[in-house]
C-alpha cells in the first residue's frame, strides 16, 4: 500500500499525506464549501430534472443576435459568462461574506469579519461594466461596438423545445 | 562488464538503475514542458490567457482558500491592469521552460527553488484567474499540484511525488463516478435530459435550428439514450478505481481519459484538457522511475 511505503520512507511525508486525506474527508463531509486544492468533483452528480423555465442571456450586436453555434466553446463562454457573473456578483459576494463570517466566528478569528475591502467590487458599477463589456466583446468577436443590447429572457420548456417568454433589457450600449 | 536488472525486467549493460531512472525523470520533465506549452497555446488561441480576459471584476466563490487569498487583495492586482496580467502570463509560459533548462544543466538547488516558486505562482494564478469570468477552479488542479513533483530533485522523492500526482488524478475521476451514486444522479432516468437543458440552454435558445441544437434536442427527447450516455460516463469514471490497486491498467486508463475528454467536448461542450498535467505519471507508471519508490520502501 502506498501510504505504508511512504511511512517506511519518510514519516514527515506520510504525515502530510494523511493530513491531506483528512482534509479531503472533511470536504467530503461538509459538501458545498471547498478549500483549494481539496475539491468535490461532483460533475452533475445531483439529481437534475428538466425545469419549466430557463433564464437566458441574449446579446445583440448591431441588431444581430449572437448565436451559440457561431462561436467556439470558450468564445461562447466569454460572451455570456461575464454578463451573468456581473449581475450575480453583488448577491453572491454578500452571501459569501456571510458564510465566511460564520466560519471566522467558529474559528474565533475576531476582527476579520469587518474586513471586506477585497471582497466587494462595488466601484465597478453598471456604467463601468457596460464600457468594459463592449470593448471586451468587440476585442475578441471581431464585431464593431456601435450598438450592443443585452436582454434577459425567460424560456418555457414545453417538453419538446424551449419557447421564448417575457424578457427585460439589461442594458443598451451605443457608441 | 556490469549488468543491472531493472524493475521492468530489461537488462542494461554498465548503466545503473538510477542512471536509467534519471533519463526517465528527464522525460517526465520534457513531457511537463510539452503539456504546459500546449495548454498555454490553447489558452492563447481561445483568448483565455489572463491578459486576454482583461479582468475587471470578480465573484467570490465558496472556497475557504480563496477567501484566505482574497484577504491579501492580490486578486485586485490583475483587475484593469494589463501589464500585471501580461507579466503573469509570461511567467506561466516561462517557468516550465526555465525549469527544463535548470534540469538539463543539473542545477539542483535552483531547480528546487524554482519548483517552489511555480507551486506558489500557479496556485495564485489559478485561484485569481477563476475569480474572474473564466472557468472553474477544479480544472486547474494539474497546474497547481504538479510543481510538487518539480520540487523533488532526489529520484526517490521524485518517484513518490509522481505517485501522489497519479493518485490525485485517479481520485479526480473516480470520485466523480462515486458522487453520481452518492448524490443520486445515476438513479434519475431523466438525468441527462435535465443536464443537457441546463448546460446548453443558452445555445438552444439562441440557435434552435443549428446542427448542435438538433443533436441536443434529440438526446433530450430520448431520455433513455441520454441516460445510457450518463451511465456510460459514470461507469467510465468508476473504472478509474482500478488504478488504486494496480498500475498495469494505466495505458487503458489513459485511453479512457482521452475518450472522456473528447466526449465531454462533444456532448457537454466542456474542455477539461487543463487536467492533463495530472495524467503525466500514467505514461511512466511501468518505468523504473516508479519502481524506485517501491524498492526504497522494502
Amino acid at each position: 500500500m502506498f501510504l505504508y511505503k511512504l511511512y517506511r520512507y519518510k514519516r514527515s511525508l506520510f504525515a502530510l499525506a494523511v493530513a491531506g486525506c483528512l482534509i479531503q474527508l472533511v470536504i467530503f463531509y461538509k459538501q458545498g464549501a471547498v478549500a483549494t486544492p481539496f475539491f468535490n468533483y461532483g460533475m452533475y452528480s445531483e439529481k437534475i430534472l428538466s425545469k419549466d423555465q430557463y433564464e437566458i442571456y441574449k446579446v445583440y450586436v448591431n441588431g444581430e443576435l449572437l448565436k451559440g453555434d457561431d462561436y467556439s466553446i470558450q468564445e461562447w463562454d466569454k460572451i455570456y459568462v461575464p454578463v451573468y457573473m456581473y449581475y450575480a456578483k453583488d448577491t453572491t459576494n454578500e452571501l459569501m461574506i456571510e458564510v465566511r463570517n460564520r466560519l471566522l466566528l467558529k474559528l474565533q478569528l475576531k476582527g476579520l469579519e469587518a474586513d471586506n475591502r477585497y471582497f466587494e467590487n462595488r466601484e465597478f458599477n453598471d456604467e463601468a461594466f457596460i464600457e468594459w463589456y463592449a470593448a471586451y466583446l468587440c476585442g475578441f468577436s471581431g464585431h464593431s461596438s456601435q450598438n450592443i443590447r443585452v436582454i434577459k429572457q425567460n424560456y418555457q420548456w414545453n417538453g419538446q423545445q424551449l419557447l421564448p417568454a417575457d424578457s427585460i433589457v439589461l442594458f443598451q450600449y451605443r457608441q | 562488464m556490469e549488468w543491472a536488472t531493472t524493475a521492468t525486467g530489461r537488462f542494461h549493460s554498465a548503466v545503473s538503475i538510477p542512471a536509467i531512472a534519471y533519463r526517465q525523470q528527464t522525460k517526465v520533465i520534457y513531457m511537463y514542458l510539452f503539456v504546459s506549452l500546449l495548454l498555454c497555446a490553447d489558452r492563447w488561441w481561445n483568448g483565455m490567457l489572463l491578459s486576454q480576459l482583461q479582468p475587471a471584476f470578480f465573484v467570490t466563490p465558496m472556497n475557504v482558500t480563496a477567501w484566505a487569498l482574497m484577504f491579501t487583495g492580490i486578486h485586485e492586482l490583475f483587475m484593469n491592469n494589463q501589464p500585471a496580467c501580461l507579466f503573469a502570463d509570461l511567467l506561466l509560459v516561462a517557468f516550465p521552460v526555465m525549469y527544463t533548462l535548470l534540469h538539463i544543466k543539473q542545477y539542483a538547488k535552483a531547480k528546487i527553488m524554482l519548483g517552489g516558486c511555480m507551486l506558489v505562482f500557479n496556485f495564485v494564478y489559478a485561484q485569481c484567474y477563476t475569480l474572474y469570468p473564466s472557468n472553474s477552479i477544479e480544472g486547474h488542479i494539474g497546474w497547481m499540484l504538479f510543481p510538487v513533483v518539480l520540487m523533488c530533485h532526489r529520484l526517490t522523492d521524485f518517484s513518490f511525488a509522481l505517485q501522489v500526482i497519479r493518485f490525485v488524478f485517479l481520485f479526480f475521476l473516480a470520485t466523480a463516478g462515486v458522487w453520481k451514486i452518492r448524490n443520486g444522479g445515476i438513479f434519475n432516468p431523466g438525468q441527462m435530459s435535465g443536464v443537457l437543458l441546463l448546460q446548453h440552454s443558452q445555445l438552444l435558445a439562441t440557435a434552435p435550428s443549428s446542427f448542435l441544437a438538433e443533436i441536443y434536442y434529440w438526446l433530450i427527447s430520448h431520455p433513455a439514450v441520454g441516460y445510457l450516455l450518463y451511465l456510460a460516463a459514470t461507469l467510465l469514471e468508476l473504472f478509474f478505481i482500478v488504478g488504486f490497486f494496480t498500475r498495469k491498467a494505466d495505458r487503458w486508463l489513459l485511453l479512457l481519459l482521452f475518450i472522456f475528454l473528447i466526449t465531454d467536448i462533444l456532448v457537454m461542450r466542456i474542455k477539461y484538457w487543463e487536467i492533463m498535467h495530472l495524467a503525466i505519471p500514467l505514461f511512466f507508471s511501468r518505468s523504473d522511475l516508479f519502481a524506485i519508490a517501491d524498492k526504497t520502501s522494502k
